[in-house]
């Protein structure tokens, strides 16, 4: 029976670390993979979508409506952002890292000016449940499901839908997109859109979980960082495997000695990992297949 | 060819004539050269030398404070401008420095040049940590989005580190860390003399020392980039297939390149630490990471010059635009970041150098 | 004396087989083309070569001496050059820094200025020294690009497809130039596709099929082999 506690325990913390890790870096993935390009706003896109759902939560909206709408909200900036500044970057990649940068600061500081230095969060929803002698929060288990729930939604979508198969014809091939009629512009602008949207939503997940100021955006950068690195270019291939074997560490480092040393940890896997793969998780699966 | 890029070639000409020091300060990969050049050059310093003479305490306090943050920008044009590795962690090298300046004063006093120790302990620290952190990037053979994005989580964590520091528990000897709310109580730079130590606190002498520094750091990072070492540099940025194809071993210039900027950007987090009497996790977070950024893309990355100019141009604006709140200054340099970014990827500076000699160049076609 | 010698030399991508057992061997100032339908893994035996790619298995000697474990550059270093299909240069500085950079690995300053002279007298370039680079003519660029690996003064030179884009008075230059090279003492190993440039340099020329070593032989014998010919027509002796 103990046996049983103790390895809930461990599951639950590694759900919890592989939920926020995919949950973190996905938008940034579905940007990076499909544009190559890494967006330092990805940070504020999280908090827009944190900002928008406690809003609208408070205002009377069910939580998991204004958590839609907090994701919609930050999909709204990214294509509007997408249309008026990045799109002008795509033949200069390392330019529009710099200038997502640029982006990042209006927007924290542009909020700090317009809403405050916090505002008042929700509470977490649903209560705890327990196991053995510990309790856990059942909303922590919630956002595993979801987790798992978006990456198989975003495989389908990307391998089952006319924008999906649209968007990695025009990653791949932007030319013969564009010969074969699809509006390449157009699908940038909806996978950055989507992009942020996924991180808007990231937001929303955590916005009962976590205090509601302009710069909590910085707070998911590292581990979403991490994932997008330790995954590769694959957001299917890389992203899922990279937060389970990045989830394993962090459960593991974070029980023993706190938040912080699980960053560590993080950090030196990632340089770990590239070493030994430089194209990332993906490209050493791709590699793999003949 | 534009007139600027044809006096650049010239130079690269006369490079091999002439003696070596000359030759290697006015060298190709510096925009400003001539004669016109370095009278502008004299004249600036003569202007600077004079400038205490003309305004007030608070005034000539203050341009000594923009002075400690030229050498982490002109560090960050080597690593970025000159080398082409994206590093957003200048930032770490910066409070990792400052923090330790404070560890070794706090601790040892200021008495017998201690402050002196402090620097050079301070920056040899940046320099080993870079030397770490920039062998296992650059020997992992991490490059381009992905050294940036390292380098800037490393800055992060180790922000989030010290913000956590906070109690008596975290104390090196008797220097408390301070968590979020800094170190503090460190002194200034002190130099010792005849008949009692004189200590640098932001007044006129610190503004000589400082602008003696910034001068010498100037011209001995010119001589660099002109060197061999700097040619290597430059080839790597243009092309690191070919450059290493020619013979170098490209990891190896990088990571010096890295160590100097990171040993500069130290630097910097030492005057700052001494000018200030404090340090604290927020001059390494996020907001703070991207000032040096800024400073060097508006200026102009791939120039010493423009890079110094720039510093010093958008610091003054910054602090003008913080007298309406900090975060009103933010938003304008996020602002300015995009649209140099998108209109004027090379900088302002050497964008306006274009602008003039496309201009001279039509007039010289009229006449 | 061998220059270049590779012994049982394999490299597969992903289970497919770029190199087969390859034995090459040339001799000390020879002029090699090697030839061979797209794909047969003349850029992989280039990349093997320069050290880019690792043998799956097999060792790779130079001038006698094992350089299988060298990095690149210290492969460089030994005395390999080359120049590479799509002009490797670096645009956005002058012709002349180009060439300095090239100069500048094994020289001291006292000589460069005349040795940097010099490069760009044989490349044709001399005129050109204060243009940037990348506002060169494709073919300059090419030549540019010769002169700069010549720069390092390798004993083997590797050029991979010289005269790809050239006008025909380029190509003859540049078979000109190669030729001067080899009579001061430069090995070459050459890719190349046109036939009448081969025939122009080439002492001897080693046919690659499927990562192997088809055929070799003077450019008389490879052109009158059947086998030969009908790999080029793209059927091949299993049908």
């Amino acid at each position: 029976m103990e046996y049983i506690h103790l390895s809930f325990a461990a599951f639950y913390q590694f759900g919890d670390a592989f939920a926020f890790l995919v949950l973190s870096a996905m938008g940034l993935a579905v940007i990076f993979g499909m544009m190559g390009i890494i967006n330092l706003a990805h940070g504020e896109f999280i908090m827009c979508g944190a900002y928008v759902t406690v809003a609208t939560a408070r205002m009377g909206l069910p939580l998991p409506v204004a958590m839609l709408c907090g994701s919609l909200a930050a999909g709204v900036l990214g294509i509007v952002l997408e249309r008026t500044i990045i799109h002008r970057l795509y033949h200069r990649p390392l330019d529009s890292i710099v200038a997502t940068w640029g982006i990042s600061l209006i927007l924290t500081q542009g909020t700090l000016i317009v809403l405050g230095s916090s505002m008042a969060g929700i509470s977490t929803p649903l209560g705890s449940f327990s196991v053995g002698d510990y309790t856990y929060s059942t909303y922590r288990m919630v956002l595993l499901g979801v987790a798992v729930l978006l990456l198989v939604g975003l495989y389908v979508v990307f391998h089952h839908t006319t924008f999906g198969i649209h968007s990695r014809a025009t990653i791949q091939a932007p030319h013969m997109a564009r010969a074969a009629g699809i509006d390449t512009g157009r699908m940038y602008s909806l996978t950055f859109g989507l992009g942020a949207a996924l991180a808007g939503l990231a937001g929303a997940l955590y916005a009962p979980t976590i205090s509601i100021v302009p710069t909590l955006g910085a707070n998911f950068l590292v581990e979403s960082f991490v994932t997008v690195v330790v995954g590769g270019a694959d957001v299917f291939l890389g992203t899922a495997p990279a937060a389970a074997t990045l989830a394993v560490i962090k459960a593991f480092l974070t029980g023993w000695q706190g938040q912080l040393m699980g960053q560590v940890g993080l950090l030196i896997t990632v340089m770990v990992v590239i070493r030994i793969l430089p194209q990332g998780l993906s490209g050493w699966l791709l590699k793999g297949r003949t | 060819m534009s007139i600027s890029q044809r006096q650049g070639a010239e130079a690269a000409r006369s490079d091999s004539r002439g003696s070596s020091w000359v030759r290697l300060v006015n060298g190709p990969q510096t925009l400003g050269r001539g004669p016109l050049f370095w009278v502008g050059f004299a004249v600036a310093i003569g202007a600077a030398v004079a400038y205490p003479a003309f305004v007030d305490g608070w005034s000539v306090g203050n341009t000594a404070y923009f002075f400690c943050w030229v050498f982490m920008a002109l560090g960050l044009s080597l690593i970025w401008g000159y080398t082409g590795s994206l590093s957003f962690g200048q930032t770490a090298f910066f409070g990792l420095a400052g923090y330790t300046y404070g560890v070794v004063t706090i601790n040892f006093g200021a008495a017998y040049g201690m402050t002196i120790v402090g620097l050079l302990v301070g920056v040899g620290m940046s320099c080993m940590a870079a030397a770490l952190l920039g062998y296992l990037l650059y020997y992992g053979r991490i490059s381009g989005v992905f050294l940036g994005i390292v380098t800037l989580s490393t800055t992060l964590v180790f922000a989030t580190f010290m913000a956590q520091t906070a109690g008596p528990k975290w104390a090196i000897g008797d220097a408390r860390l301070g968590g979020d709310n800094g170190m503090t109580g460190m002194p200034p730079l002190t130099v010792p003399w005849f008949g009692g130590d004189i200590a640098l606190y932001s007044g006129v002498p610190l503004y000589y020392l400082l602008l003696a520094m910034v001068v010498l750091c100037y011209l001995c990072l010119r001589i660099l980039v002109n060197s061999r070492f700097g040619n290597v540099l430059v080839a790597i940025r243009e092309n690191p297939h070919r450059a290493e194809m020619l013979g170098y071993d490209i990891r190896r210039y990088q990571l010096i390149a890295f160590v100097i900027g990171s040993g500069l950007a130290g630097l910097s987090g030492v005057l700052y630490t001494a000018w200030g009497q404090y340090i604290s996790p927020s001059n390494m977070n996020l907001a703070a990471a991207a000032l040096p950024i800024i400073w060097v893309a508006v200026g102009g990355r791939k120039d010493l010059t423009a890079t110094l100019v720039g510093t010093l141009v958008v610091l003054g604006v910054f602090q003008n635009l913080t007298i309406f709140g900090s975060y009103y200054a933010f938003v304008i340099m996020g602002l300015l970041l995009v649209i140099v970014v998108v209109f004027l990827p090379k900088g302002l500076i050497p964008g306006l150098v274009q602008l003039v000699s496309r201009i001279r160049r039509r007039k010289g076609d009229m006449s | 004396m061998t220059i270049l010698r590779t012994e049982a030399l394999y490299k597969h991508f992903d289970g497919v087989q770029v190199a087969q057992n390859v034995n090459f061997s040339m001799e000390a100032g020879e002029i090699r083309c090697l030839i061979g339908p797209n794909g047969a893994g003349k850029s992989t035996f280039f990349k093997l070569v320069l050290g880019e790619h690792q043998p799956s298995a097999g060792n790779i000697f130079f001038s006698g001496r094992d350089i299988t474990q060298l990095r690149s550059f210290e492969r460089v270093k030994q005395g390999i050059a080359v120049k590479f299909q799509v002009p490797g240069i670096f645009s956005d500085l002058s012709v002349w820094q180009n060439m300095q950079i090239a100069v500048q690995s094994h020289l001291h300053h006292r000589s460069m200025k005349g040795a940097i002279s010099k490069a760009l007298a044989f490349v044709r370039l001399s005129d050109k020294a204060d243009e940037l680079a990348g506002t060169l003519s494709h073919g300059e660029q090419q030549w540019l690009e010769i002169g700069m690996a010549v720069s390092t003064e390798p004993s083997l030179l590797l050029l991979d497809e010289p005269t790809a884009g050239m006008t025909p008075e380029e190509t003859e230059r540049t078979g000109e130039m190669i030729q001067e090279l080899n009579r001061q003492g430069m090995s070459i190993l050459a890719v190349e596709h046109d036939m009448e440039f081969v025939r122009q340099i080439a002492q001897k020329v080693t046919v690659l099929n499927f990562g192997e070593i088809f055929a070799e032989g003077t450019i008389n014998e490879i052109e009158a082999n059947e086998e030969v010919a009908r790999i080029y027509l793209g059927t091949s002796d299993d049908d």
